[in-house]
């Protein structure tokens, strides 16, 4: 019962600093200014033509709607979304309230919970806002769009990336005091992830480590998803047939990344204890 | 009641932060007095679960620190004001209580509201207790740090250097507080100021390097300086030879300082004076050093 507690007002005031920080705003108006820009700059050329038919204007404005969305927030949330909370444990020691939180009955766990979910809730809530807003912006601008695609990008792909990768650049960076040193591991360990073990692996082929190993922080098979299979299935490009992801292939990667973040959170957790146990 | 036995620190490069610590701290407010690096946080931080020590053993109310549960027991009775208390500059005062108050276990809404604004109350912030910690000035810190320490009713309250950065009506008032909280609970303080000490403890300990030199009533403290303690005028040389000054006046046609020793022949004109609790503490400490016999 006092766990839960404890759990939610971590989760509540985590969920309060992240959005009371500028990291957080930069990153929701930078997707927003960017996607916003694209909307005005193509907008005008997806005026309906008058011998298209309804339904195929629609798949071509969806296609063009999520491609412009997905774009800048795969990237984001893949790469700047874990180096942006990379902060959020080590912040506590940077502020000097390490020591108190350690003199309280709040078990490791609870502790590392109450992180993750108040930094998920954040991130996971400016993405819905923003989500919103731009497709708000394309329905005003060129007209409506096939929503249901729109709203599983958000669900499958933007939102579990958020989760996979917030949650791994929490926990890669537990043991770090300050946010600098922070960043720098998060983004370290990300270099690490990304290119060098699946190269390793695979006879220093990089295309092959960047395209095809599930535990990728990249989630290739995610972004890929929402850049080629909307684009293929409106038929605006042949190549983007050729590139379609199977929704299995998504959910291995989720699957996979789930495991992956179980992983470094044994490490976070242990990582805790023995700090707990060595001083 | 807290009972410490045999306990011993030592930190990575051998460094002996405490040496064979043995202390019963009953209820009531127990000073912990000794100079800078002699071991007192270390001790505070081993008896708030922070440290474990290298040997040796603390029960708090009948809970071995030494295991998980144990200190996570022993925790849940806790109020700590550590040395050096920082905050979150993004949340305000009364959200940062709310905050502690439900981590330390306060998960009655209608109680922890309650007992945010009596303390917000007793700590006079209760105008600012709404604007964020990063406006707040370093007594109002450290104000909010008392306040947190004292939420949950705490059953032992550790409170290391407390009045550092409150103006002099603070300290009385914080000193009054703690005196009064020891009725209630047990409450620890350490400082290297000795007023704040003579003031409020009944039971002290002073610890040089790691050891319990002293443990007593202020009073006993006070008595080994007895007939120690003279006061000397000179027209503004400093006494000499192995006498220890501890406080100079400055006067219309002289100087009279405040020195502990045996001046004898030197200063004939030098006359005894009744001994404070610091002059107790100076004498300890010279001695414990091998200055004085």
């Amino acid at each position: 019962m006092i766990a839960w507690a404890q759990l939610r007002a971590i989760a509540g005031y985590e969920f309060r600093m992240h959005w009371r920080r500028r990291a957080l705003l930069v990153m929701i108006l930078a997707f927003v200014v960017l996607t916003g820009a694209s909307i005005l700059i193509a907008g005008g050329s997806l005026l309906k033509p008058e011998n298209l038919d309804e339904t195929r204007y629609q798949q071509v404005v969806s296609a063009y709607a999520i491609f412009t969305a997905w774009m800048p927030l795969g990237v984001g949330l893949a790469l700047i979304l874990p180096v942006m909370v990379a902060d959020t444990i080590p912040l506590d020691r940077q502020y000097g309230v390490r020591d108190l939180l350690d003199s309280l009955p709040v078990s490791r766990a609870v502790y590392l919970g109450g992180k993750l979910a108040g930094m998920w809730a954040a991130v996971l809530i400016g993405l819905g806002m923003s989500l919103a807003f731009v497709a708000l912006a394309w329905t005003l601008r060129v007209g409506v769009f096939d929503l249901g695609s729109y709203v599983e990008m958000a669900l499958v792909g933007a939102a579990a990336v958020a989760i996979l990768n917030g949650g791994l650049g929490v926990l890669l960076a537990v043991g770090q005091p300050t946010r600098r040193r922070a960043i720098l591991v998060v983004i370290g360990a990300l270099a690490l992830f990304i290119f060098v073990l699946p190269a390793i692996t695979n006879n220093w082929d990089l295309r092959l480590s960047f395209n095809g190993q599930i535990l990728n922080p990249l989630r290739m098979p995610i972004i890929n998803r929402y850049l080629f299979n909307v684009q293929a299935e409106a038929g605006l490009s042949i190549e983007s047939a050729a590139l379609m992801v199977p929704p299995e292939m998504v959910r291995d990667t989720i699957l996979a990344g789930l495991a992956e973040l179980a992983a470094v959170w044994a490490l976070a957790w242990g990582w805790l204890r023995w700090r707990d146990v060595g001083r | 009641m807290i009972e410490i036995t045999n306990l011993t620190k030592t930190y990575a490069g051998k460094v002996h932060a405490l040496n064979g610590i043995e202390l019963e701290i009953g209820s009531g407010m127990f000073g912990l007095v000794g100079p800078n690096g002699a071991g007192k946080t270390t001790l505070m931080r081993i008896i708030a679960g922070l440290l474990r020590p290298t040997a040796g053993s603390v029960r708090v109310f009948g809970h071995d620190l030494a295991s998980q549960r144990g200190r996570q027991e022993a925790k849940a009775l806790l109020g700590y004001l550590p040395q050096e208390l920082g905050f979150y500059p993004n949340l305000s005062g009364r959200e940062f209580l709310d905050y502690m108050a439900i981590l330390k276990g306060v998960t009655d809404s209608r109680e922890r509201k309650q007992q945010i604004g009596e303390l917000v109350e007793l700590v006079r912030l209760t105008e600012v207790a709404d604007r964020r910690l990063k406006t707040y000035s370093g007594g109002m810190k450290r104000r909010i740090g008392i306040a947190q320490a004292l939420l949950g009713k705490p059953k032992l309250l550790i409170v290391d250097e407390p009045t550092v950065g409150l103006d002099p009506e603070e300290r009385v008032r914080f000193r009054n507080l703690l005196s009064e909280m020891a009725g209630r609970c047990t409450v620890i303080l350490s400082t290297h100021i000795v007023e704040d000490i003579s003031h409020s403890c009944s039971d002290l300990a002073v610890m040089d390097k790691g050891r319990v030199v002293f443990r007593g009533a202020p009073g006993d403290l006070i008595t080994q300086a007895r007939g120690h303690v003279w006061t000397i005028t000179t027209k503004g040389e400093q006494p000499n030879g192995s006498l220890a000054v501890v406080s100079t006046l400055q006067l219309h046609d002289g100087v009279s300082y405040r020195v502990l020793g045996q001046p004898g022949a030197l200063y004939p004109s030098a006359q005894a004076v009744e001994p404070s609790l610091e002059d107790g503490y100076i004498w300890l400490m010279r001695r414990s050093a091998g200055v004085m016999a």
